[in-house]
């Protein structure tokens, strides 16, 4: 029960904490936040790196050293794949008319 | 295309990265994706074993003592030279007795734990015997070929890892970004770099202690310089001593000698024995040291003993050097009991599987209308190679599922005729890949919902354990792979739907174009 509430809170933590990370960015804080006409606030970034990092304190305590970073490194990546779908849904949402226009950047590798 | 010149300013060297990062991309990319591909089910190699090996699905490991065993190998091989020993755990809920005769290639037999019996033998290769070593052999043992061409591969991963993370010109930017427009290869691009980008430290370790592991098997040089600063690991050796000749030695209780070793190394009991020259006077026994709960993979790890009076012989030293190699060696390979972990290994090596997929693909699909242009074949032909080598592998591996299932266990040869079915529809749909180019994607990806659902469905017919009953009775690989093949279905189904409608956007194949 413990061992799963832990991964939990940093499961919320490193979520958390992408999801910040990329209301911190102007084209998604613009999505979420369509009227308002400031950017988005600039507490938002640091904490969007901070909260990640706290993540690895809960798994820590859950697993130790060598298989808490593991696992922590593990965590990140299945959090912001969510941010990612949690973007691509807002985008969706938002429509896809302005988005075309940033297509410019795509060249041939 | 060649090199541009060595780069004297960043812009320079992201642009001879580009160069690298494009074309080794593009020929190592399938033997990358097949190693991927083998590596990602290597993660779960003993769920699928237990799939494919049904008289051995067990929903819990009970603990039982090694002498028991014993008989048990007299019976299965009373002459043999050795007989190896293991004791079933959480993944391998059965007994394994594998014997090498004095003449003759070795046996190796599942024991049922309670009924002490020895079970049929299950005709495949499975898991850890057919995906396993083909993620770092690919089954080509003359003079290593096969191990070297891994490894070479190995290195181009982490060279392409680096490569990319400079020429990615939008790293925090597109960080979250996944763009589904009108133009298929934006959206290619966005999934290269997510996969890549957001599972970057798995690819990274993996590919590096991927190298590590078998350092001394290519670069025989690198081992000595690490053991000369490290003597006690490089004297080291395996202990062996030859059989007596007299007959009738009495063998000490095993499960004394796994108190004995366990007290050793204070940790848990062994669960691998060896005992070489069974019912020798000189008989001895080696037991492996547990890698359960730790990181590091102990297989090197030993300590030997005395078979008729249970002293303690000799053990391999531990130190620094060793410790450090069977860290890297077990971050790779994952021995050790975490289900969390396990998971996450086998999400980010699918994720690895799509990094190096659509890599592949937008390389065609940014190059498919020039080339057209152009006449040139070439963006088509990388695109049916793709399509041959991802989801033609995929197609291949639920054959070898679907065969498991349908020959018959008595069949001489059965597990050669499954690797063969593997490779011989692994072929067909390569050549369907190249034949049926316009809607290649969009069939395969049908025949993989296909396949899966056969499989899932076979499973259920043949053995019993349809998916729900296997929850039901606690059989967690079996419903594992089950649930996995179910997922896999329905996420084919939806690919080959969305597919199919992009069908019609699609660049037309050179073939037709040029006449």
């Amino acid at each position: 029960m413990q061992d799963t509430l832990l991964l939990f809170a940093a499961f919320v933590l490193a979520t958390l904490g992408f999801a910040l990370l990329a209301l911190s960015q102007k084209q998604h804080w613009r999505r979420l936040r369509p009227h308002i006409s400031t950017g988005p606030p600039r507490w938002l970034r640091p904490a969007g790196w901070v909260l990640p990092g706290l993540a690895a304190v809960p798994v820590l305590i859950r697993d130790g050293l060598a298989f808490g970073l593991l696992l922590w490194a593990g965590l990140l990546t299945v959090s912001a794949i969510l941010i990612v779908g949690a973007v691509l849904v807002l985008d969706k949402r938002a429509g896809k008319s302005d988005m075309e226009t940033r297509d410019a950047s795509l060249t041939e590798r | 295309m060649t090199a541009p010149a060595s780069p004297d300013d960043p812009g320079g060297l992201r642009l001879a990265l580009n160069w690298f990062h494009t074309w080794f991309g593009l020929f190592a990319g399938g033997l990358l994706f097949l190693i991927f591909w083998t590596g990602t089910l290597a993660v779960f190699d003993r769920e699928i074993d237990r799939w494919m090996m049904p008289d051995t699905r067990k929903a819990q490991a009970p603990e039982i003592s090694a002498d028991k065993l014993v008989p048990i190998a007299q019976q299965l091989a009373p002459d043999a030279r050795n007989w190896t020993i293991t004791l079933p755990d959480e993944r391998i809920p059965v007994a394994q007795i594998m014997a090498t005769p004095a003449d003759g290639a070795p046996v190796s037999r599942y024991v049922d734990p309670e009924k002490l019996e020895l079970l049929p033998d299950q005709g495949t290769l499975g898991g850890e015997r057919f995906f396993y070593p083909y993620h770092f052999s690919l089954h080509i043992h003359a003079f290593g070929t096969g191990l070297i061409l891994c490894a070479l591969a190995a290195v181009i991963m982490v060279a392409l890892c680096i490569s990319g993370v400079v020429i990615h010109r939008k790293i925090f930017a597109d960080f979250f970004t996944l763009r589904i427009v009108r133009k298929p290869q934006r959206t290619t691009l966005d999934l290269h770099n997510l996969s890549g980008v957001l599972a970057l430290p798995f690819h990274l370790m993996i590919a590096f202690t991927g190298i590590a592991i078998f350092t001394y098997t290519y670069l025989p040089s690198a081992q000595m310089i690490v053991f000369a600063s490290d003597p006690a690991a490089a004297s080291g050796g395996w202990f062996g001593r030859p059989a007596a000749g007299e007959p009738d030695g009495p063998l000490v209780p095993l499960d004394m000698l796994r108190d004995k070793a366990a007290a050793r190394w204070g940790g848990d009991r062994p669960k691998v024995l060896r005992v070489f020259h069974p019912g020798d006077a000189n008989a001895y026994v080696e037991v492996q040291r547990p890698s359960a709960r730790t990181i590091s993979y102990r297989s090197g790890t030993r300590a030997w003993f005395d078979g008729a009076s249970g002293e303690f012989l000799a053990a391999t030293p531990y130190t620094g050097t060793i410790a450090a190699y069977e860290f890297l060696y077990g971050i790779h390979a994952i021995q050790f009991d975490h289900w969390t972990l396990r998971w996450l290994y086998f999400l980010s090596g699918l994720a690895g599987c799509l990094l190096i997929a659509t890599g592949m693909l937008f390389w065609a699909q940014s190059r498919c209308k020039r080339h057209e242009k152009q006449g040139q074949r070439s963006a088509r032909m990388v695109e049916a190679l793709c399509a041959g080598l991802t989801s033609g592998l995929l197609i291949a591996t639920l054959a070898f599922f679907i065969a498991n299932r349908l020959l018959p266990l008595d069949m001489e040869g059965r597990a050669a005729m499954e690797a063969w079915i593997f490779h011989i529809v692994w072929t067909g749909a390569a050549l369907h890949a190249f034949i049926r180019r316009e809607t290649v994607w969009a069939e395969q990806a049908w025949a993989v919902a296909g396949g899966c659902l056969l499989a899932l469905f076979l499973n259920a017919v043949t053995t019993g354990d349809a998916l729900p009953l296997a929850i039901m009775h606690g059989l967690w690989s079996t419903a594992g792979v089950d649930l996995v093949l179910l997922a896999s279905a329905a996420i084919a189904v939806w690919a080959a739907l969305k597919l199919g409608r992009r069908h019609a956007r699609k660049c037309k194949p050179a073939m037709r174009a040029t006449g």
